[in-house]
């Protein structure tokens, strides 16, 4: 695979602290990479260095294959930018910032087209300063995406999100890995990575302890999936008789351990059909990024 | 073309915050209007009826037409109970200068030697009428009357010209301006001047620099290919933008007060842009020392009003005690707006009103580069 992005061994230290120390990437064309770790891992200060914000320590960067040894004009005309907390002037109007953001470029995307594309037509001639969060972001994705890059960093780009404009911006994200770019994201929700990424870098203390897909890290685990059921009016019965020992009794719920989930449901339909009991609640819990992070590290990603 | 997309982008953006607007724009204006109102007492309700008093010196006694139409024109007035103008008749003297400060009088004419020459020229002889001299000061009283003694010479063209149908003869005025007297609005309107100067590199400038840093829009523009040069001429661009247009405000608002014709000097304007650069770097310099808006806003208030009141914008400085007397010296806000003082009263300027602020500007600069990387990091 054709990487646009390579790093070797890339330390970010000040002073005593190593906010990153020794990481590798390899980011093939058109990916959405998700770098994932709790505040503090070092995720803002490995791809702010990577966007030329920072002078590394030490370690090799390479762009589209070749070695730099700082972020020029060149590479920033082809990538695209969104900071962790970035505010724009407040006092520009949303088509206004975009077009001065598209000035600073030499090859620029219509503020029109961008408008459209990110669903900001009614909010064209709002100032910036009264703009939601989410319209913000969505405001600061297009300012990213202003240059046409081939690459785009988004740092924290949901942080403080409602669930609703985190999955519009989630959106917005997919429909850039279909125009073919390549998308680097930090977060440090678990579900935004699973979702968007086609690889995750799990980060702690500036190291990266685990690297994949999300599939190939849960896999890792060895973990099981659990159904949790309730039976309608808490009706007492034999689980441990019905379902041979497999089902245990939690707090009111039944939890029932399994590797095979399809099967397993069927199973407890069946079951408790037969024997005249109704399910008033049913979920399934598979093993996610989260319980991998608190695998690997005794940890939780928001701790 | 970087930097004209960034440099419209931080216009808009500053001159859309009404603070802005309202503490650089407005309040300078309306605190010059407020202070001459004050100063110039034309608040007063105890005068109501205007009073003039006219001095008149005739270096030669009218005779013939000129006496019929001097008598005409000033007696006819004198004789009208309607207007409360006054004309005092005057000897000669050698100082007319000083006139001001010895008889009551607002406005002084004077009818020059030959002045009969009028009788000869209405006979379409060849000659010349020495113009008449009209010295006035800068108080308003004496402005009015300025125009007043305008009206009254065009009557008297008139006249003439009645009596004259052929050929035109005209009777010409010299207005001399006495500069000696104190101009109120020679004082205040540098002292608003370097206020206006004052607002943008106090407050406007390091309190927009820091909002920058601090919300990250200079961190954002600095990953695009904009190089820093290009963004810092932008922002500079910008407060200089906004400080103009509030100094060809203020000079407006001075039309509405007889201000000396020296501000629209090369000289005075030279020095108002020298002042502004001072100022701006000054600002500059302010911004590189802080990380935090709120602690920036706090100290500038501080700093800008213990400059104002040390610098002699409105008060006199001259009996200050030691420590304060040392920073009305070091202080290069003293000799802006002195050196723009004295532009103004025709003096010339001192060393010092351009030296200091030189050191100030250079010094600033450089703290500012030294500075500005180290602290906002």
């Amino acid at each position: 695979m054709e990487h646009v992005i390579k790093v070797n061994n890339l330390k970010k230290h000040y002073k005593e602290i190593k906010a990153v120390d020794g990481i590798d990437l390899e980011i093939g064309k058109g990916q959405i990479i998700a770098i994932l770790g709790p505040n503090g891992a070092g995720k803002t200060t490995t791809i702010e260095t990577l966007e030329g914000l920072r002078k590394p320590t030490s370690g090799e960067i390479y762009y589209f294959g070749s070695k730099v040894n700082s972020v020029d004009e060149k590479i920033k005309e082809r990538i695209g930018v969104q900071l962790q907390s970035s505010t724009f002037f407040p006092n520009l109007k949303v088509h206004e910032i975009i077009q001065s953001f598209g000035g600073l470029y030499k090859k620029r995307v219509s503020t029109e087209l961008l408008i459209d594309k990110f669903n900001l037509k009614e909010k064209e001639d709002t100032y910036i300063k009264n703009l939601s969060g989410g319209q913000k972001q969505r405001v600061a994705l297009a300012c990213a995406v202003v240059n046409d890059p081939d690459i785009i960093f988004l740092d924290e780009p949901t942080t403080g999100l409602d669930p609703q404009a985190r999955r519009h911006l989630w959106d917005s994200i997919e429909e850039l890995k279909k125009d073919g770019k390549t998308v680097i994201l930090t977060t440090h929700y678990m579900e935004e990575a699973e979702y968007l990424a086609d690889k995750v870098y799990i980060i702690d203390h500036g190291k990266i302890i685990a690297k994949g897909t999300v599939a190939e890290l849960i896999s890792k685990l060895e973990m099981s999936s659990v159904i949790f059921f309730t039976i309608e009016n808490n009706i007492n019965f034999n689980y441990k008789k019905i379902f041979e020992n497999k089902v245990t009794l939690i707090n009111g719920k039944y939890e029932y351990e399994t590797n095979f989930v399809e099967k397993s449901l069927i199973e407890i339909f069946e079951k408790t059909k037969s024997n005249g009991l109704t399910i008033e609640d049913l979920h399934v819990r598979k093993p996610n990024l989260e319980n991998v992070f608190l695998h690997l590290t005794g940890r939780s990603l928001r701790e | 073309m970087k930097i004209k997309h960034l440099t419209v982008a931080m216009i808009k953006n500053i001159f859309r915050y009404k603070e802005n607007i309202f503490w650089t724009i407005v309040f300078p204006i309306a605190l010059f209007v407020f202070l001459m109102i004050l100063n110039t007492g034309v608040y007063s309700t105890e005068k109501p009826d205007l009073e003039i008093n006219f001095g008149i010196i005739m270096e030669e006694q009218f005779t013939g037409f000129t006496k019929e139409l001097f008598e005409n024109t000033f007696k006819n007035i004198e004789l009208d109970k309607s207007n409360s103008f006054k004309f005092i008749y005057l000897e000669q003297t050698d100082d007319y200068n000083k006139i001001f400060d010895t008889k009551d009088i607002d406005l002084l004419l004077v009818f020059p030697k030959e002045f009969n020459n009028l009788n000869e020229k209405i006979m379409n002889l060849e000659t010349q009428v020495p113009k008449i001299k009209v010295l006035y000061s800068s108080k308003s009283i004496s402005v009015l009357g300025k125009d007043i003694i305008n009206s009254i010479i065009n009557e008297m063209n008139l006249n003439i010209n009645e009596f004259q149908q052929e050929n035109e003869t005209e009777i010409n005025i010299n207005y001399i301006s006495d500069k000696n007297t104190f101009n109120i609005a020679d004082f205040l309107f540098p002292s608003v001047l370097i206020m206006t100067i004052m607002t943008v590199s106090f407050f406007n400038m390091p309190l927009t620099i820091v909002e920058y840093v601090q919300n990250g829009i200079f961190k954002r523009i600095s990953i695009t290919p904009a190089k820093k040069i290009d963004y810092f001429i932008s922002f500079l661009i910008s407060q200089f933008l906004l400080l103009i247009l509030a100094v060809i405000l203020l000079f407006f608002a001075s039309r509405l007060y007889t201000i000396s014709e020296n501000i629209y000097s090369l000289k005075f304007i030279s020095y108002i842009i020298f002042s502004s650069i001072t100022g701006l770097s000054f600002g500059l310099l302010f911004a590189s020392f802080f990380k935090k808006l709120s602690t920036l806003d706090g100290i500038a208030n501080i700093m800008f009003f213990i400059t104002m009141f040390l610098s002699g914008l409105f008060f006199d400085i001259s009996n200050l005690p030691g420590i304060l007397k040392f920073y009305t010296r070091i202080n290069p806000i003293t000799y802006l707006v002195d050196g723009m003082r004295n532009i103004l009263i025709n003096k010339p300027l001192e060393t010092n009103m351009i030296i200091i602020p030189i050191i100030w500007f250079i010094a600033s600069i450089v703290i500012f580069s030294y500075n500005f990387k180290k602290v906002k990091e």
